[in-house]
């Protein structure tokens, strides 16, 4: 049987917005990880950039990553601590391009059609 | 660093073994990453506090574990997974004990030619692997509906979690979630069936080329030990969903569990001293003569074991909780 939930404009909002970033945060990591990170490195990084990902979102999705063949990690032990360090693979890094193009397509797309509504609505206003 | 440690525990803990050290490390080093930098950047507080608002952030281990296997849904999954297999060889030991009992004592009976032998051999060895089957089938079905609640449970947002309800690292006094709620639901489904179905206690048997079912303990046993038993058992299924709740042992809560154990036994022995514990039918079938014979026996030995495996946990209970101290570094 299928419970409709009610949410508030708020929670749609939130929880619409994660599923946009969701896509968008792995076409981050795989181009940011062009350069070898550690997790907390990339995720400041990222931070800084403007893109907060929460640690429970980003850390497992390394692994996931890696395990699909688009990422390579190894331990790093020289340091204070040990560390684990991910890189593109190859194959990550053909993908990221691909996705990057489908990005930029996406995104202009999105711009017009964007920019269309607001002319729409200009136009209904007026 | 102990509060990371423990958090690192729970979450390893929900994860399946192959992988999970990796994962414990990766954690561990980025969570420590984490404090330090905010340390460095002169976040207030004390390190203990900065570490609570760290994992605090980092949100449940339920949910973080979750996280490293979105898409896996399991039958029996890895918190489950070390009860699900100490239950499935205690029962199939206690079966094939059973059996080789049986075939032990036909030997020094009458079994004398071949024909003899083939038919008991054949029989007895059906017996078993049906009894082996629907016992291990009960369990699965047992493990699997325990794994679907407790999914539920470790998916839905916990959003009154908070780094102080992380449990004690590894210790005798620490409880298993998992075995409390198997104990529940398998105490339950024990105390249903012999109160609403007793007729499903019984064991098959061929006869005269047909297959039977026939009761496996007596009358007397039903109408005088089962509502003893019923009640210590009712007694045992409300203890164990207090113990849910305390989230550990203590000395009391031991000596109350062990009684709970040792009670049923001693009430069965104490009924099978005087009563008939068994079906008359029961001894028709091949292989559960022996059984019959010497089940006083047996139910003294185990009471005896069970009353020393209790002193033995009560002592560890009591014993202070350095002495089990994880040798496992802080990282």
């Amino acid at each position: 049987m299928y419970h409709m939930v009610e949410l508030t404009k708020n929670e749609h909002t939130d929880k619409l917005a994660l599923e946009l970033r969701r896509g968008v945060i792995i076409l981050a990591v795989l181009k940011q990880l062009h350069r070898q990170h550690y997790g907390y490195s990339l995720r400041q990084q990222l931070a800084e950039m403007g893109l907060d990902i929460n640690e429970g979102t980003l850390y497992p999705l390394l692994r996931r990553l890696e395990s699909q063949g688009l990422l390579e990690s190894e331990w790093i032990v020289t340091e204070s601590r040990p560390r684990r360090y991910y890189r593109s693979s190859k194959l990550g890094q053909a993908v990221c391009a691909d996705l990057e193009g489908e990005w930029n397509q996406l995104s202009q797309v999105m711009k017009g059609i964007l920019a269309g509504e607001q002319a729409g609505d200009d136009k209904d206003g007026g | 660093m102990e509060l990371i440690e423990r958090y690192v525990q729970e979450v390893g803990r929900l994860l399946p073994k192959k992988g999970r050290a990796d994962v414990e490390d990766e954690l561990r080093s980025l969570l420590n990453d984490t404090v330090e930098d905010r340390i460095a950047n002169g976040s207030p507080g004390s390190k203990a506090e900065i570490s609570t608002a760290v994992l605090q952030e980092f949100g449940p281990p339920q949910s973080l574990a979750a996280s490293y296997q979105p898409h896996r849904r399991y039958l029996v999954g890895p918190t489950l997974y070390s009860t699900f297999l100490k239950s499935i060889g205690l029962v199939t030991a206690v079966l094939a004990l059973i059996y080789l009992t049986g075939i032990g004592a036909a030997t020094r009976d009458s079994l004398t030619t071949i024909g003899d032998w083939g038919s008991f051999l054949m029989e007895s060895t059906v017996n078993f692997l049906q009894s082996t089957l629907a016992s291990l089938g009960m369990i699965v079905l047992i493990f699997a509906l325990v794994e679907r609640v407790m999914y539920e449970k470790q998916v839905t947002p916990n959003e009154k979690w908070h780094p102080g309800l992380l449990p004690e690292m590894d210790s005798k006094r620490r409880i298993s979630v998992a075995e409390l709620i198997v104990n529940i639901v398998g105490g339950s489904f024990v105390i249903f069936v012999f109160n609403v179905y007793p007729e499903w206690v019984g064991v098959f048997n061929r006869s005269d080329g047909v297959w039977e079912r026939i009761p496996l303990l007596s009358e007397a046993f039903f109408n005088d030990l089962v509502p003893w038993l019923t009640v210590l058992w009712t007694a045992s299924v409300v203890f164990n969903a207090y113990l849910l709740r305390q989230r550990s042992w203590n000395l009391g809560t031991k000596a109350i569990q062990l009684g709970l154990n040792i009670l049923p036994l001693s009430a069965a022995y104490r009924f099978a001293q005087s009563n008939p514990f068994f079906a008359p039918q029961v001894s028709d079938v091949p292989g559960m003569t022996p059984l019959v014979e010497n089940f006083h026996l047996m139910l003294l030995l185990l009471l005896l074991l069970t009353i020393l495996g209790a002193i033995k946990k009560l002592v560890e209970v009591a014993t202070p909780e350095g002495g089990w101290a994880s040798p496992k570094a802080a990282g």
